[in-house]
Parts: C-alpha cells; sequence; structure tokens
C-alpha cells in the first residue's frame, strides 16, 4: 500500500504485523493493531462528537501511548492536531489554543486541572474531551462538561477517508518574537518524504528499539513517531523526569537496549558533563542522531570516543521546514576540541541555500543568510499571512512557484561542499533545544509587576546548556530587586525553558546613539559578572 | 550560625533565583528543579559545604524538597565544620 497520509504508516503496519510492539510506554505496550484499533475508535468518536474535516484537536496530554493514539485518531478522523505542552503556563497555552480555533481539547488524568483552567468560565467554543483511565475515570472539574468521553475502545476500521497529502496534519507551536507563539502548519506530503528519506538512510528495520524522548510538541517527535510506525519498530518512550539525572538516561538506554537514539543536543552534553557513559557502553545501539542545536565538540568527542560501534549524525531544520533538512554523519572523532561540525549536505527533496542580500551565492567560504526550500516547506504560519509572507519567500532564480524559508541563520558553504553554520541574524537563540525569542521573554516581562523597564540578552555558555538568558531590570520605584520573585512571576506567563537564570538591577537601562536600548553593553556586563562567578 | 535547610534554601532564593514555598515543597511537582538547576545546585553544594556526590547512586527522592537535599547533605558528613 502506498503511504499519502501519515496514518498510512501504521495501517500498514497492523495489517503486516499486528501483534509486534508498537509502543513501550513504562509498563505498558501497545501492538500496531491495539495502536490501529484504538486509533479507529477515537477517530469514530471524535466525528460522532461533531468533528469535521480540518478541525483542530488540541492534545493536552503527557508523552504517552494514549497521546500518540490521539495524534492517529485525529489524523483519522481528518483533523488537524495540535500538541500542547502540559507543563507551560496556563496564559501560554490560552494563547495557543485560541490561535488554533480548537473545537476539541483532549486531556487525561494528569491534565485534568490544566484542561479546566483552559475551558472554564471563558468566552471559548473548544470542548474538553475526555480520555478516562482506570485511574481516572470521571472528570472532577465542576465548571466544565466534558463533549465527549472515551475510553480505551477498540473499532476494526476507521472513518472513511476524504483526506489529500495536501492537507495539514499537525500545527506545532513556536515561540513568536512579539509574544505570541506561531503555529506552523505541516502537512502530510511535508513529513512522509523526510520519513521515507530517513527509515531507508538510517536503516531502521522492524528490529529497531527507537527512542522517544523529545515532547511531542516539539518537531523532533515527529520522526520518533512515523519513522518507527513506517519501519514497524518499537518506540520506548523516555519519561521527561528522567532528564533530570543523567545516569538514569544512561540507564534507560542500557537497559532497553535502545538501537536508535535522537534527541537534542543538551542532553547529551549533559550526560557527558556528568561522565555517566561507560566505554563501549550501549551495546545495542547502531546509530545516535541529534538536532535543535549545536552539539559543542568535545561532548562530541566524549561520546564518539566511547562508542566506537555507533554512528553520530547531525541534523539540522527548523520546525517550518519539517523536522531536519540536512544532516552530516561524523565520519570519525574529531581531534581539535574547537572543530566546527558543518550541518552537512540537504536531505532528498530538500535545497540549502547560502544567499547575501542580494538573494545571490556569496563566493565559497563566505558568511550569508541560509535559505531552505523542497518538499518538507511548510505552507506557512496558522492564520498569519503577515507573519508567513515575512519570512516564505520566492526563490529567485527558481520557478515562480519555488518558495523559500528564510531561517535566520547565518551559514557558509565550505570548499567541501558542506554547509556551516555561524550563528543567528536576529535574537532567537536555542537553549536546552529550544527555540527561543527573546522578544516573547521581553513581552512577558512589561507586564510583570515591580519592573519598569527590562531587557533580555543571551550569553553563549560552554555549559550544555547552550545560551544563558540574562535579564536586566530597572525596578519600579520603591521596589526591591528580587530576582526570585520575578521569576515566580514571569514563571505564570512563561514556560520554565524560557525563564532567564542570570538577573542584574540597572538604575536605567543603557541606551545607543539611536535611542535604543544598547543590548551589547548589557550582554558585557553579563559576561563580566559570569566571569567573575567562575573565577 | 544558619542550618543546613536555611543555606540550602539561601541557594534556591540567591542563587538560582527560585522562590520555594517551605522546606517540604515538591521541587518536582512545581517545576522548580530542571537539569540547569541540579547542576548549578550541585556546584554551590560542593562549593559551601564540600559535597560531591557519585551521580550514579542519586536518586530522584533525595532532591524531591530543600529537605531532603539537606538529609542528604547531612547524611554524605558533608558541611559538619563549616
Amino acid at each position: 500500500m502506498t503511504v499519502r497520509l501519515l496514518q498510512d504508516y501504521l495501517i500498514r503496519q497492523a495489517q503486516a504485523r499486528p501483534r509486534a510492539v508498537a509502543i513501550v510506554d513504562g509498563d505498558r505496550r501497545l501492538t500496531y493493531a491495539e495502536l490501529d484499533r484504538q486509533s479507529n475508535s477515537l477517530a469514530w468518536t471524535l466525528r460522532e462528537a461533531g468533528c469535521q474535516k480540518g478541525d483542530r484537536i488540541a492534545l493536552l496530554l503527557p508523552k504517552s501511548a494514549v497521546a500518540i493514539v490521539s495524534m492517529f485518531a485525529a489524523l483519522k478522523a481528518g483533523c488537524i492536531y495540535v500538541p500542547m505542552d502540559v507543563d507551560s503556563p496556563r496564559d501560554r497555552l490560552d494563547l495557543i489554543l485560541g490561535s488554533s480555533g480548537s473545537r476539541f481539547l483532549l486531556a487525561v488524568g494528569s491534565s485534568a486541572s490544566l484542561a479546566e483552567q483552559l475551558l472554564a468560565g471563558t468566552a471559548t467554543t473548544t470542548r474538553l474531551g475526555w480520555l478516562e483511565s482506570p485511574s481516572h475515570p470521571e472528570f472532577l472539574g465542576g465548571g466544565v462538561t466534558p463533549g465527549f468521553r472515551w475510553q480505551a475502545a477498540e473499532s476494526e476500521a476507521p472513518p472513511e477517508s476524504t483526506g489529500s497529502s495536501e492537507d495539514v496534519a499537525h500545527l506545532l507551536f513556536t515561540s513568536g518574537s512579539t509574544g505570541r507563539p506561531k503555529g506552523v502548519m505541516i502537512t502530510h506530503a511535508n513529513v512522509i518524504p523526510f520519513i521515507d528519506w530517513a527509515t531507508s538512510h538510517f536503516n531502521y528495520t522492524p528490529e529497531d528499539y527507537i527512542s522517544g524522548h523529545p515532547p511531542l510538541h516539539f518537531d523532533l517527535s515527529t520522526l520518533d513517531v512515523y519513522g518507527t510506525s513506517a519501519a514497524g519498530a518499537q518506540l520506548h518512550l523516555v519519561s521527561p523526569k528522567l532528564n533530570l539525572l543523567p545516569h538514569k538516561i544512561a540507564d534507560f538506554i542500557r537497559d532497553r537496549e535502545l538501537t536508535q537514539w535522537f534527541s537534542v543536543p543538551s542532553l547529551l552534553s549533559y550526560m557527558a558533563k556528568f561522565d555517566v557513559v561507560r566505554q563501549n557502553d550501549f551495546p545495542k545501539l547502531k546509530r545516535l542522531l541529534w538536532c535543535g542545536e549545536r552539539f559543542p565538540t568535545p561532548a562530541l568527542i566524549y561520546w564518539m570516543k566511547r562508542l566506537p560501534h555507533v554512528e553520530f549524525t547531525n541534523l539540522y531544520g527548523p520546525t517550518e521546514t519539517t523536522i531536519a533538512s540536512s544532516f552530516y554523519k561524523v565520519p570519525e572523532c574529531p581531534v581539535a576540541e574547537d572543530a566546527p561540525i558543518p550541518i552537512g549536505v540537504p536531505c532528498a527533496g530538500e535545497t540549502l541555500l547560502v544567499l547575501d542580500e542580494q538573494m545571490q551565492p556569496p563566493p565559497v567560504g563566505d558568511m550569508g543568510s541560509l535559505y531552505i526550500g523542497g518538499v518538507g516547506l511548510s505552507p506557512g504560519y496558522w492564520n498569519d499571512p503577515e507573519k508567513t509572507r515575512a519570512v516564505f519567500v520566492d526563490e529567485p532564480f527558481g520557478p515562480a512557484s519555488h518558495r523559500l524559508y528564510k531561517t535566520g541563520d547565518l551559514a557558509s558553504l565550505g570548499h567541501d561542499g558542506l554547509v556551516y553554520l555561524h550563528g543567528r541574524s536576529d535574537s532567537q537563540i536555542k537553549s536546552r533545544g529550544y527555540r527561543i525569542e527573546l522578544g516573547e521573554i521581553e513581552v512577558a516581562l512589561q507586564t510583570t509587576n515591580g519592573i519598569r523597564e527590562a531587557a533580555v540578552v543571551a550569553i553563549e555558555s560552554t555549559g550544555f546548556e547552550g545560551a544563558v538568558i540574562c535579564c536586566a531590570v530597572v525596578p519600579e520605584r520603591g521596589v526591591a530587586f528580587e530576582p526570585q520573585v520575578l521569576r515566580q512571576r514571569l514563571s505564570q506567563r512563561l514556560p520554565h525553558y524560557m525563564l532567564p537564570s542570570r538577573w542584574l538591577r540597572f538604575e536605567r537601562l543603557p541606551l545607543n546613539g539611536n535611542g535604543k536600548v544598547d543590548k551589547p553593553v548589557i550582554r558585557s556586563q553579563f559576561s563580566e559578572s559570569l566571569h567573575s562567578e567562575v573565577s | 550560625m544558619s542550618t543546613c535547610i536555611e543555606r540550602i534554601q539561601n541557594i534556591f532564593s540567591q542563587v538560582l533565583y527560585r522562590d520555594v514555598q517551605s522546606p517540604q515543597a515538591d521541587l518536582f511537582e512545581t517545576g522548580l528543579l530542571d537539569s540547569m538547576g541540579l547542576v548549578e545546585l550541585l556546584f554551590n553544594l560542593e562549593q559551601q559545604f564540600g559535597f560531591q556526590p557519585d551521580i550514579n547512586n542519586l536518586d530522584f527522592d533525595q532532591f524531591r524538597s530543600i529537605e531532603s537535599i539537606a538529609n542528604l547533605v547531612e547524611s554524605s558528613g558533608a558541611g559538619q565544620n563549616s
């Protein structure tokens, strides 16, 4: 059967290998037949509750087997799923829910109270879809009545599909510089070519035990979920709790005998920092993939020295161009700790262009802006033609229909034919793999009590976390400067990974000649204070 | 002289800038302790108490609250002379 829609991967495996294990979630295992039939049943429930083609279904679900059942169910009902971060504060989820205009919000026991806060007493038209479990049979929120309830039931067949591969499959919300997260539309046709390329290039087999490390609202998880289904392999969901203690992650890889690992580099650097990987550890592991940010070369050397039997591949690509657009298999353990690791060459069907301000390729080795085109290119941002036009542009010398995404990354094409990254042309940063617009933090600060003025800068660190977020504050007159209180207030608006970890009090913010806040001056003050802490 | 609990409370408020309601508050459920916080916490526990744990023997419950972190530090014998 040809795969035209993402759920076809699952349907195909359920026919070929129904009893094979698809998902391992703690002590719970779900076979391909169970995953297929349960998602059929929930798809029928969504249809019967009034869902129509193109309706958005928000998933307020922790990473779990039932969350993946829900993803497939939404697709089988012809809907668009919107994975939500259950650890995000309510205010931010409110923005995402409102922007997506979801017909239903699916919740389970652990997210019930957050669901009630989001849906109770507001003008929202979103209704609750309650996913029962033996430990939480009832939705106990007083102010909200579920629009439907579903328990792990099974149906033989899904609703009839009228879907096209150009339909949007999911919306992934990323940080927005104006304070509102942007919903990137990803179609079936965006994902399928990458999954087909990756599973073939990385030789995924039914015998593979694949990690499910990133959260489901993070686009890397798209490869975990659909790559595993495409191969008929096992997906081993990694509990986010394990991230705190690096040796627990190492135990997990060892005990589960994982064969492929895919995560953000900050986790791998964290494991290297605590030296939890033994020589020739993880004998079953064949491949380690990372994406989302730069993997510091010293940490890569740490891993490659200990695991000579493993292939190490860097994947690169923003959410807007679907999972990854380029790859680089590190041929051998780097010798120099400052050796740059390129982002490599385009994946099948993708184009990477380094262009100067005149939209012309600069001489080889010179820096320009990185643009990406090809099969993974998203149609744009949900309900936001203005933001879409700003970064999805016409290809300068291709056919008129060809578009490019302006990544905001600075890059060069090396004499070796490989693309190298050289930082950002804007104020977007990466911290622990999360993409963060500093502007989103500043907007949240503007409405935080006790602050007269604030500015946010990032400082590259040599630690595992990537950039360190630093906040310069001019307190309100007569208000004491208490960063722990400001951080607490800010945590009502922003997820924890966006909260500044360094704070300094300023009498007034320094201004440059144009009267704008002088970020370089602020950055150097933070650099000095960081430096004095270390020495 | 301040107690071990008070000194750890001080690390949370003055170094990690995290507002912990009580020594018993669950640091995981409240999201107050993440990997970045743990690295800074361990660094400061070493600086202030000479506490150097064997990472491979650490468990979640030992970091669940300021009280349990204080128990961990005290039972290791670290910080007794400071």
